[in-house]
């Protein structure tokens, strides 16, 4: 470590305004704050008021996400040995065939994203900001394993570019630039992106296992007639809520199993660096909205079956769970006042259920309703504090007039 | 005060009139072409549900004598009554009451425009326009069958809104071409004709006669093609099972 | 003479109604998907605000001040009308294709705008070039934006397969967020932040 510390130190004159390789200080400065708590404090948000540092909490995001990544690999490889017949696949084999499909995703999403992110820290002359770190690790986790590798590059550029630089970079972006990413593939590539067979990745030309569709519960739900039972059809479909809480089923590569994701939340929660408030207050928001569709389905039988499926199998279909608690979180694009979060949040998980049950295009209306409420975030602080202010002036009001 | 007023009056009434002027003569003036290109353009979309190649090898478009020719030799429309289901005579495009142009699918349409394609006198093929709800906009398409009022010769949408990529793709000629040799009409009874969830072959192993694979992604699209087919095919077929030999 | 030019090339970049002043953003997102519609548009509407400035100018010491800006919607309106109706009867599959967008012309704001800001303080000769400038400054991001649509979108530019060039086993795999409208603002966008980067102006408080 020593070594390693004088090494840069002795580099650091090179990089320096007016020295050779002055133009690459980027690139520098960011070896220097992974290694050692660098001797700069950040002058924009995302503030951190702790004996803490912005790299330090977004490594430990990263740690957070380990298990869904592992889970991810996992699973991708497992889905693909059972559908394509590999015989005699063990848990090693489906890791490391998840890790085929899974690694390329992650690689090609860093690099692509890491040329722009460098490209613009050289030009702006600013720091490389590590919060890319986290979006070049979220966004892969977003996608299905069958994602083409040049559309993943794409979609991270522009989310970096689009989603965060054009307003500034990292602190002034107003959209989460890993759901932006995914929202511009899901607009621009649709094929790859929805759909029933994108999910689970199948050898071309192959045998296939018997009866098998590739269709995510949330497709399988959407899709119920008015009348059925949606809960029936997904047993049919062969997913029951305990499957669906385990996790070992087509989607996509980081959302589906829900014990990493807790095990990412308690992380997350217990450090400090993932807003408490935002997840609960989205489960709460999403608990309102399947109540709420539930009386609609209720009074309106004709109405769509799947204004029937109770709060707690919203909670396991789909990518809810790793939305509020990855996305929904992020400390730039949410709320910062803590009643905000409670709003911000509950509202993402109504807008859920709305966009879940309602737009027969969007089976899954998380992704759109995080980006909607990220842009919606500025507006709840703007209340809270005003509220605030209204209320304390009226204190003092009061005050006053006691004493005169 | 009175003059100044009389002088607004006076302008606004010469701007009203040299505009109004303006406008009645270009649009009598255009009148007739723009009808005629509406009519050619319907004629143009039959033909394509019929087989014949609107657009030739050389990317040229099909001239208007070649479509009036068509229209004139081997084309005739009728009318069908849509509750009887019987030939409703003399009834001609020109002479459709307003309420019936202004329909925008059969629902609302009490009579139902048919295409007959005949040559050496006999009828060789019929089309008809499908048109319904998808899941954005209302397709419209021309349905072709052949003699046997069975086997489906052509199926074009020309106009929808339906998601560019996925519903969209309900123009593609991938799409429409599966339709040409499947079967609508089989053992002395209409069948439910199905645009698959995906691929057809999931549902009918070994393909079938009566269903094509679906676009990816665009499901409720599919699921508005079979409604709006199906619902049109039977208006039809009230006509279709008079002249069933 | 210096004058002259400037009234008919400042619209063209400097003073541009789309990416300087952000005005007639609708059309420019709506007809932009294909290079044949946003030429047609382009050319309607340079036609229409050429005129209207000329025509205005013309009539605009005869104008009463009171029904100023109803005069001038008339004259826009019947217009556009005529634009229309030309399109109709001459390139009916592109009309069609334009639908509402020709007509929503009486509402562009450069029309309007051009009118009531130039013509009407000025000789029909400046009005005529003002009219012109504007239109083909509209005209060029038009087309520019339409140029980025439709090859990104569709992989063509005018209906030409653009990637035809290309080995046999290449399949260009259309965007199809640059179809959507959505995809038409982040491309003005671009446009506008490339353009004020090169041309140097920024809005200040």
């Amino acid at each position: 470590m020593k070594f390693m510390m004088n090494h840069l130190e002795k580099m650091k004159p090179l990089f320096k305004p007016g020295g050779k390789l002055e133009k690459l200080y980027p690139l520098f400065e960011a070896q220097e704050t992974f290694m050692f708590t660098p001797p700069t404090v950040t002058k924009s948000s995302p503030h951190i008021r702790d004996a803490n540092d912005m790299k330090r909490t977004m490594i430990t995001v990263i740690f957070a996400l380990i298990p869904c990544i592992l889970f991810g690999m996992y699973n991708a490889g497992r889905q693909h040995n059972i559908v394509n017949m590999v015989q005699n696949a063990t848990l090693m084999t489906h890791l490391l065939q998840g890790a085929l499909l899974v690694m390329p995703i992650i690689m090609a999403s860093y690099v692509a994203g890491g040329i722009w992110e460098v490209l613009f820290a050289v030009v702006r002359k600013h720091e490389i900001n590590e919060g890319f770190l986290v979006t070049g690790m979220l966004f892969p986790l977003t996608l299905p394993p069958t994602i083409p590798l040049w559309q993943v590059a794409v979609g991270i550029s522009f989310g970096v570019i689009i989603g965060k630089e054009v307003f500034g970079g990292t602190g002034f972006n107003v959209l989460n630039p890993a759901l932006t990413a995914r929202a511009f593939l899901f607009f621009a590539y649709p094929q790859q992106i929805s759909g029933d067979s994108v999910w689970t990745s199948v050898v071309k030309g192959g045998a296939i296992m018997d009866g098998f569709s590739g269709a995510t519960p949330l497709a399988i739900a959407a899709q119920v007639p008015s009348g059925g039972n949606v809960i029936e059809a997904l047993r049919e479909g062969g997913f029951t809520w305990m499957s669906m809480f385990g996790g070992l089923e087509g989607g996509s590569i980081g959302e589906t199993g829900v014990i990493p994701i807790l095990i990412g939340a308690a992380i997350l929660i217990i450090t400090g660096v993932g807003a408490w408030r935002i997840m609960a207050g989205g489960v709460l928001g999403l608990f309102i909205g399947s109540t709420l569709m539930n009386f609609v389905g209720n009074a309106q039988p004709e109405f769509k079956a799947f204004t029937m499926l109770p709060f707690h199998y919203h909670l396991v279909v789909g990518s809810f769970l790793f939305g509020i608690v990855f996305m929904a979180t992020d400390p730039v694009s949410a709320s910062a006042t803590n009643a905000g979060k409670w709003v911000y949040g509950s509202l993402i998980g109504l807008l859920t259920i709305v966009i879940r049950v309602t737009n027969p295009a969007y089976p899954e209306g998380v992704m759109l309703s995080i980006l909607f409420m990220n842009v919606m975030a500025p507006l709840i602080d703007h209340i809270v504090v005003s509220l605030h202010v209204k209320r304390r002036a009226s204190y003092l009001r009061r005050f006053s007039r006691a004493k005169g | 005060m009175q003059k100044d007023d009389l002088r607004i009056v006076g302008f606004a009434a010469v701007v009203c009139i040299v505009c109004s002027l303006v406008l009645s003569a270009t649009a009598s003036m255009l009148k007739q072409r723009q009808a005629e290109n509406v009519e050619l353009d319907r004629k143009i979309n039959v033909l394509k549900a019929f087989g014949v190649a609107v657009v030739g090898e050389d990317g040229k478009k099909i001239s208007k004598d070649r479509v009036d020719q068509y229209f004139s030799e081997n084309i005739s429309e009728i009318y069908i009554a849509k509750d009887s289901g019987e030939v409703v005579e003399g009834m001609t495009l020109a002479k459709l009451p307003k309420e019936e142009l202004k329909a925008k699918t059969a629902v609302e349409k009490t009579m139902l425009p048919l295409y007959l394609w005949k040559e050496d006198g006999k009828v060789r093929k019929y089309a008809f326009p499908i048109s319904g709800m998808g899941l954005w906009s209302i397709l419209n398409g021309y349905l072709a069958l052949d003699s046997d009022l069975s086997t489906i010769v052509g199926l074009t949408f020309y106009k929808h809104a339906e998601t560019p990529g996925l519903g969209g793709e309900c123009s593609s000629d991938w799409f429409q071409n599966q339709f040409k040799g499947k079967k609508v009409f089989e053992d002395g009874k209409l069948l439910q004709f199905e645009v698959a969830k995906g691929s057809a072959e999931i549902k009918y192993p070994g393909g079938s006669d009566h269903a094509v694979d679906g676009i990816s992604g665009a499901t409720m699209t599919g699921n508005g093609i079979n409604r709006f087919l199906n619902r049109d095919l039977q208006y039809y077929e009230k006509y279709f099972s008079r002249i069933r030999g | 003479m210096a004058k002259t030019r400037d009234i008919l090339l400042d619209p063209l970049s400097d003073n541009n109604p789309i990416a300087i002043q952000v005005l007639g953003i609708c059309s420019a997102l709506a007809v932009t998907v294909k290079m044949e519609t946003a030429m047609v548009m382009a050319l309607a509407l340079t036609t229409v605000v050429t005129f209207s400035n000329l025509i205005i100018s013309v009539m605009r010491k005869a104008i009463p001040a009171k029904i100023r800006m109803i005069v001038e919607m008339a004259v826009i309106a019947s217009l556009v009308i005529v634009a229309d109706q030309f399109l109709q009867a001459y390139m009916f599959e592109v009309s069609r294709q334009l639908s509402v967008f020709v007509g929503l012309i009486i509402t562009n704001c450069i029309v309007m705008g051009r009118a009531e800001a130039f013509a009407l303080q000025n000789p029909p000769g400046p009005s005529f070039l003002d009219g012109l400038g504007n239109g083909l400054g509209y005209s060029a991001i038009l087309l520019i934006v339409a140029s980025i649509r439709e090859i990104l979108g569709s992989g063509t530019w005018f209906g030409h397969d653009v990637f035809a060039f290309m080995p046999e086993s290449f399949h260009y795999m259309g965007n199809g967020l640059a179809l959507l409208a959505p995809g038409a603002f982040i491309i003005i966008g671009l446009i506008i932040w490339a353009h004020r980067t090169i041309v140097g102006k920024f809005e200040t408080d």
